[in-house]
Formats: C-alpha cells, sequence, structure tokens
C-alpha cells in the first residue's frame, strides 16, 4: 500500500499507456498524472454521457419502432428520414415539434432571467449582516431541499382558476377583475417559468453568494474612498466580480432548464395545453406512448444541438475574453 | 446389538428425511415454484394481494410475489422490461396500450399450447372486451375489470335544483342544464389529461360517428359528425352553460372530491365517482341512480370504457404458474374484489352476484350501460392518433373556455388530428 502522495504518484505512473496513446508519450509527467487521475471519471463519464449520445444519435438514422424494439439493430437504416419527418414544419409533427421548440426556448430564457433576478437579490440581501441571517439563509433554502413533486403540486393547486389561492390574492387586492387560467392556454409558458424558477433560485443564490464572499473588500473601500454610492459599487464592482460565477450559473440553469422534465410534467401533466408542450416533454410523449424511438432520437438530437449551439454561441459572445485569458 | 442399533439409526434417519424432503417438496404441482407479478398502484391493492396470494399458495403452492407502480412510471417499466426481456411474469396492461407492446413483442400468446388449458374460460367475456385483449388475432390479454362510463346523479341534489330524471339526449342534456337552479353545478367533465379526448369519443359516437373507419385503415373522427360532437363539447361550456369553466383544468381527483362533497349534482364517469361517493360519512348508494349517457341528434348512443387486463410476458420460466394466477384472480369473487377496490366492474359476470355488487346501481351499469359501451380501434399507431387528437381536442376546449376559439378551429384541429392519422396507419 502506497503510504505518501509520491509512492501514490509512481505507482501510478507504472502504470504503461503510453504505447498504447501515441499522443500519451508526448505528455509531461505532471499531465500524465493528471489524466491517470481523471480516467475512472473519464470513464464513467463516457458510459453514462457519451454512450447514450451516441445511441441516440445512431438510431435516430433508424427506422426503430414498436416492432424493433427488442433487436433495435435489425431496424433498418433510414437516412435522414426521420429527421425530414420531425424537421418539417408543413407537416402537423414537424409543426408542433417547432413550437415545442419554441416553447423551450421561451421557458429556458424566461426561467434564466427569474432564476438569476432572484437568485442573485437573495444572495445580495444575504451578504449583508443583519439579525436572523442564519434563518433567513435556511428559508431562503427551503424550495431547492422541497421535494421537487411535492412543490410542484402545491404550486398546480395554487394555479387552479377557481380554487386556486394565486387568483384570490390578485383578485382581493385588485391586480386583477376576474380569475386567469394559468394552467391551461397562454398562460402555462408564463407559469410553468414561475414554479421552476422558484425551485431553482436557491441554487444559483448559493453560488452568487459563495462568489460575493470572495470579492475582497479593499475593492469597495477604494471605491468609497472615491465616492461612489451603492449602485455604482454593484454596478463597477459586484456584477464584474461575479462575472465567472455567473458564466457557469448561467449556462447551468439554461441548459438544465432546457432538459428539464419533472416541472411540466409534474405541473401540466403528461398531456400538457400546447402553450405548455416544451420539448423534452412532447420528445418524451412522442417516443414512448408511441414506441417511435428513431423519430423521437432524431428529436433529441435537434434539442441537443440547439442546446449546444446556445452554448456555444454564449460563451463565444459573452464570455471568449474572460476564458482565453483563463487560459494563458 | 451394535449392527442393529446402527441400522435403527439409519433406518430413523432414511425415514425422517423422506419426511423432511416430503414436507419441503410435497403438496401439488406447484411446489416450489415461485411466480413475479406487477399491478398499477391504487389504494386497497396490498390488502388485497396479501389475502389473495395466501389463499393462491395454499392452494397450489405456488408463491405469487407482487409488486405495485404508480401510472407516471409504468411505460417506462415495461419498455424496460420488453427490452431486456426481464421483468414479471404476470402484469396488468391498460387496454390502450396493447398494440404498440404486443408488435414490440411484450405479450404472450395465451392461446398458445403453454398456456391455454389453464387460463380462464374467456366465452364469459363480453365481445367488447375480448376485441380488446386480442391484437392481430393473438389474444394478448385476459379482460379484469373495466369501468364504462356513465351518466351519474345525485338524485336529491337534481330535485333541488328544479329538474326531474335522467337526460335522454343532448336537448335535454341543454335544457336541463339551463333549468337547474341548485346551489352547486348540474353537471362536470373531467378536462386534464387523456380525458377531452375519452369526452369527445363519447360525443363522437352519440353524434353517430366514429375515429376511424370500419377497416381501421382511414380517419374517421374528422367527418360532420366528429365536428358537430366537437362543437356540441365545446358548446357546452360557453354556449350552454353547462359545463362550468373550472372543470376543464379538473382531473380524476378533483371530480371524485366534488362528486363525494355534493358540489355538482351529474356527470358521466366509471365507477371512481360513486365509490368516492361512497366513502363519505352519511352518503349512501340509495342517493344515486345511474343510467347511459344522453343520445346524440340520431339517436345514437354510445359511451367510452376503459379496461384493465392481465398478460404474461413472453419470458416467463413459468407460464403455467402465471396462467393459474390468472385463473385464479378472474374467479367471481376475486375478481369482484378487485374491482370493488379500484373502482371498476368485474369482466367476470359472476362477480355481480357477489356483495360487492349487491346493488340495483351496478345492475343498471350492467343492462344499460354496457350495451352502448365502446373503447378506442386496437390499432398499431393508435397512441400516436390518441396523442394527437387528444392535443386537438384539448386545444379547442380550453380555447373555448379562455375566449379564444374561433370559426373554424374545429374544422382545422380535426383536419390537422387526421394528417397525423393518416401518415401513422
Amino acid at each position: 500500500m502506497p503510504h505518501t502522495t509520491k509512492q501514490f504518484r509512481e505507482r501510478l505512473a507504472d502504470v504503461q499507456l503510453g504505447d498504447a496513446l501515441p499522443f500519451y508519450s508526448r505528455l509531461s509527467e505532471e499531465q500524465r498524472f493528471a489524466y491517470k487521475l481523471l480516467a475512472p471519471a473519464l470513464a464513467m463519464m463516457c458510459l453514462i454521457h457519451l454512450l447514450p449520445i451516441v445511441w441516440g444519435t445512431l438510431i435516430s438514422f433508424m427506422g426503430v419502432d414498436s416492432s424493433y424494439v427488442q433487436e433495435w439493430y435489425r431496424a433498418p437504416f433510414v437516412g435522414v428520414e426521420n429527421y425530414s419527418y420531425v424537421l418539417d414544419p408543413r407537416t402537423v409533427v414537424g409543426g408542433r415539434f417547432w413550437f415545442a421548440i419554441r416553447q423551450t426556448v421561451i421557458f429556458a430564457v424566461g426561467s434564466l432571467v427569474v432564476t438569476y433576478v432572484l437568485g442573485l437579490t437573495a444572495a445580495l440581501i444575504l451578504n449583508q449582516k443583519f439579525t436572523g441571517r442564519f434563518v433567513a439563509r435556511t428559508l431562503l433554502l427551503l424550495p431547492w431541499v422541497a421535494p421537487v413533486v411535492v412543490t410542484l403540486l402545491i404550486w398546480r393547486m395554487m394555479f387552479q382558476q377557481q380554487s386556486g389561492i394565486i387568483n384570490h390574492v390578485l383578485l382581493s387586492i385588485g391586480l386583477i377583475n376576474e380569475p386567469i387560467y394559468w394552467l391551461i392556454g397562454d398562460n402555462t409558458i408564463w407559469t410553468l417559468v414561475l414554479t421552476h424558477s422558484w425551485t431553482q433560485f436557491p441554487l444559483v443564490m448559493i453560488m452568487l453568494y459563495a462568489g460575493l464572499q470572495g470579492i475582497p473588500d479593499q475593492l469597495y473601500e477604494a471605491a468609497s474612498i472615491d465616492g461612489a454610492g451603492r449602485w455604482e459599487k454593484f454596478r463597477y464592482i459586484t456584477f464584474p466580480q461575479l462575472k465567472p460565477v455567473s458564466a457557469v450559473v448561467v449556462l447551468l440553469v439554461m441548459l438544465w432548464t432546457m432538459i428539464n422534465f419533472t416541472a411540466p410534467f409534474v405541473l401540466l401533466g403528461a398531456q400538457p395545453p400546447q402553450a405548455g408542450q416544451v420539448g423534452i416533454l412532447y420528445i418524451y410523449e412522442f417516443a414512448f406512448s408511441n414506441y417511435q424511438f428513431g423519430r423521437g432520437a432524431a428529436m433529441s438530437v435537434v434539442l441537443f444541438l440547439i442546446a449546444m449551439t446556445m452554448a456555444m454561441i454564449y460563451y463565444k459572445y459573452l464570455f471568449d475574453d474572460d476564458f482565453a485569458e483563463g487560459d494563458r | 446389538m451394535r449392527s442393529h442399533t446402527r441400522r435403527s439409526v439409519l433406518a430413523t434417519t432414511g425415514t425422517v428425511t423422506t419426511f423432511s424432503l416430503a414436507g419441503c417438496l410435497g403438496g401439488g404441482s406447484g411446489d416450489g415454484t415461485t411466480i413475479e407479478t406487477r399491478y398499477m398502484d391504487a389504494p386497497g391493492l396490498e390488502d388485497y394481494f396479501e389475502k389473495h396470494t395466501e389463499i393462491f399458495e395454499e392452494e397450489t403452492g405456488i408463491r405469487v410475489e407482487y409488486e405495485t407502480i404508480g401510472w407516471g412510471e409504468a411505460q417506462e417499466r415495461l419498455l424496460t422490461d420488453i427490452t431486456s426481456q426481464t421483468g414479471p411474469d404476470v402484469q396488468e396492461i391498460a387496454s390502450t396500450w396493447i398494440p404498440e407492446q404486443a408488435d414490440a413483442g411484450g405479450w404472450m400468446d395465451l392461446e398458445s399450447d403453454e398456456v391455454v388449458d389453464h387460463i380462464p374460460n374467456t366465452e364469459m367475456f363480453e365481445d367488447g372486451a375480448m376485441d380488446v385483449a386480442t391484437f392481430q388475432d393473438s389474444l394478448v390479454g385476459i379482460p379484469w375489470f373495466w369501468g364504462p362510463r356513465a351518466w351519474q346523479q345525485i338524485d336529491e341534489e337534481i330535485e333541488t335544483g328544479g329538474v326531474d330524471g335522467h337526460p335522454d339526449d343532448w336537448d335535454a342534456l341543454v335544457d336541463q342544464g339551463q333549468a337547474y337552479d341548485g346551489d352547486t353545478d348540474l353537471f362536470a367533465l373531467m378536462g386534464a389529461d387523456f380525458e377531452p379526448m375519452r369526452n369527445f369519443a363519447m360525443f363522437l359516437w352519440q353524434s353517430g360517428g366514429q375515429l376511424l373507419t370500419d377497416d381501421n385503415t382511414e380517419p374517421a373522427f374528422h367527418n360532420e359528425e366528429g365536428v358537430r360532437a366537437l362543437q356540441f363539447y365545446a358548446d357546452l361550456y360557453t354556449e350552454y352553460d353547462v359545463l362550468s369553466s373550472e372543470t376543464v383544468e379538473w382531473g380524476a381527483a378533483d371530480i371524485n372530491g366534488a362528486f363525494a362533497g355534493r358540489q355538482m349534482a351529474s356527470t358521466v364517469d366509471a365507477l371512481g365517482t360513486v365509490s368516492a361517493y361512497e366513502d363519505e360519512d352519511g352518503h349512501s348508494l340509495d342517493d344515486l341512480s345511474i343510467s347511459a349517457p344522453p343520445v346524440g341528434p340520431d339517436g345514437d348512443g354510445g359511451t367510452f370504457f376503459g379496461m384493465e387486463l392481465l398478460g404474461i410476458h413472453p419470458w416467463t420460466d413459468e407460464p403455467e404458474a402465471a396462467a393459474q394466477w390468472i385463473d385464479y384472480l378472474l374467479r367471481a369473487e376475486p375478481n369482484a374484489e378487485i374491482s370493488s377496490t379500484v373502482g371498476f366492474l368485474p369482466t367476470n359476470p359472476d362477480g355481480f352476484d357477489t356483495e360487492y355488487f349487491d346493488h340495483e346501481l351496478y345492475e343498471s351499469f350492467n343492462d344499460e350501460v354496457f350495451p352502448v359501451a365502446r373503447t378506442y380501434p386496437q390499432v398499431l399507431g393508435w397512441g400516436e392518433i390518441e396523442g394527437e387528437l387528444n392535443s386537438a381536442v384539448a386545444g379547442v376546449i380550453q380555447n373555448a373556455v379562455t375566449g379564444d376559439l374561433e370559426d373554424g378551429d374545429i374544422e382545422d384541429a380535426l383536419e390537422d388530428a387526421a394528417d397525423v392519422a393518416r401518415q401513422t396507419l
């Protein structure tokens, strides 16, 4: 058994990978050690993430339906037929799929904005020194630690048109004149955004709060000496200093929302109103109810590419400089 | 003496061993056999299966293990089972899932030599039930319990509201709805999940239409009768004000609660609402009356029935024991008990002679409602059509209550769904 880090590294260095992987022989000792440490995680990532992606992409070019569920590899190769079927906006399925993608983008961007604003506000409040800060932090974490299904079901009850408390409150304070439909019709997507944001904002809050803790006090002191007010400090110190954390938070929230299944499924059911039909729910229903796995996989690949493209654009245009600096 | 003692010991040991083995292995053809079974979760199932697996094991020596799963995860679990060819021996089947799952090789043909002598006598089942259980000439499931939707009313509430009797046709339903002067709503239907589709199918049949052509190769729901049915369904909310707009959000729990709490006087539903009503303190089945739903303009009747079946997976190692277990569950008493527990009706007609269905209300179900009860066609691709049509109908109904329904929307929605049906069929 190795007793020291040095011994452990020597043992690990004995593992010969250089012969099998040419690039590996070009790496320094430090880099090799790092790769070896990463290997188990990388293997798990391949197994859990990469393999399904590759398999999903593969069957998106095959006619996998109920007849081939047990022997999918025997399904005929259909080329891009599945893609042309689901991407053609002139067909009902294509039209619905594109509409679902549009709703997904609204869901993701809307949730991102609400989650970030709520999370940042809460983090800024928690970053102040006040009595009961510990209790406040615990309370603010509740939406995230509470079982999400229970939370969503409670929201569902609160959003009922006649018996829900939301309409009662809005009516009683005079904000609306008659009860609003939250769970059917065009409002559905905003209901989804609100409830999902409610369950997610504490995570954003914690991450930003950690970021706020890392901002040196000297910056604020210097700004005070220069006569900066609260807004200027936030605008020129806090917000820019949070940029690295925000970059991660924004990307995670956006991608997690795009592939979030629980919130729309629990809040709106397996057959949601059209406005609440987000991509992941539509794909699930389409693929699993109809056993149309080839076409469902094609839809999933399209959704995956859209999410990846959005992430790349985001990094390219908003954070390119910062991360390039990091690389250097 | 010594050898005698040894012989005695050996004889005793042999006798004990023989009896021990007989005790362990004896008791009938199913000795040592264990089958795994799975059912959709419902209140009361655990007690039911605790009781009946014990009786069955005493009778046959076959041990039955059971598990229950929620509806939300059932489809995925089944798909995993079918893909991997693993899972329970016996499983509950939802009728609308049969075509895809049978096509995927998920269910054994129950008329195959391995099991045909052990399954229940299928002659006892109604033709409609057997139609559902049969896919492409194979018997893939045994009808277990079913739930035709009937007109149900709380007579006292109806009378308090100043109307009388059951509505015979659409006009009478509208007249009663407008004349009703009670404190509650006269009539309510569920509007969430797949309910819009089921309600539409009912109105379609009452309107003289059908979902697909007779040979199941073309859609037929988008014709004149279909448009009339969907228009009537939407008008019940808006034009006639018979259905309360809030009910468009209602699922099973909502309508059960409202009916049991007397917040509505009548509905068209399966036995779930009746059971919920009966469970309330101070309520009795005598308060209720049942009939077939109102007929359409040309006198056509129709109502939807859902059915659960029991099937055997083809990967089972114990097909005979699995069939015996199904045969046991379909006996009059266990069949009636499970049906009563989950709020459905027994498929074994003798179940109506048991204590569980000893009320004239159930006779009304049997005599008046069954003859007009219909269900979806068992055709491959129906799942896709059902989903599309449900979205179309739900969209129309939701737009109606939110005031966004425009002229031509109904025709367009049905035509869109028909396009999908044409591609699928």
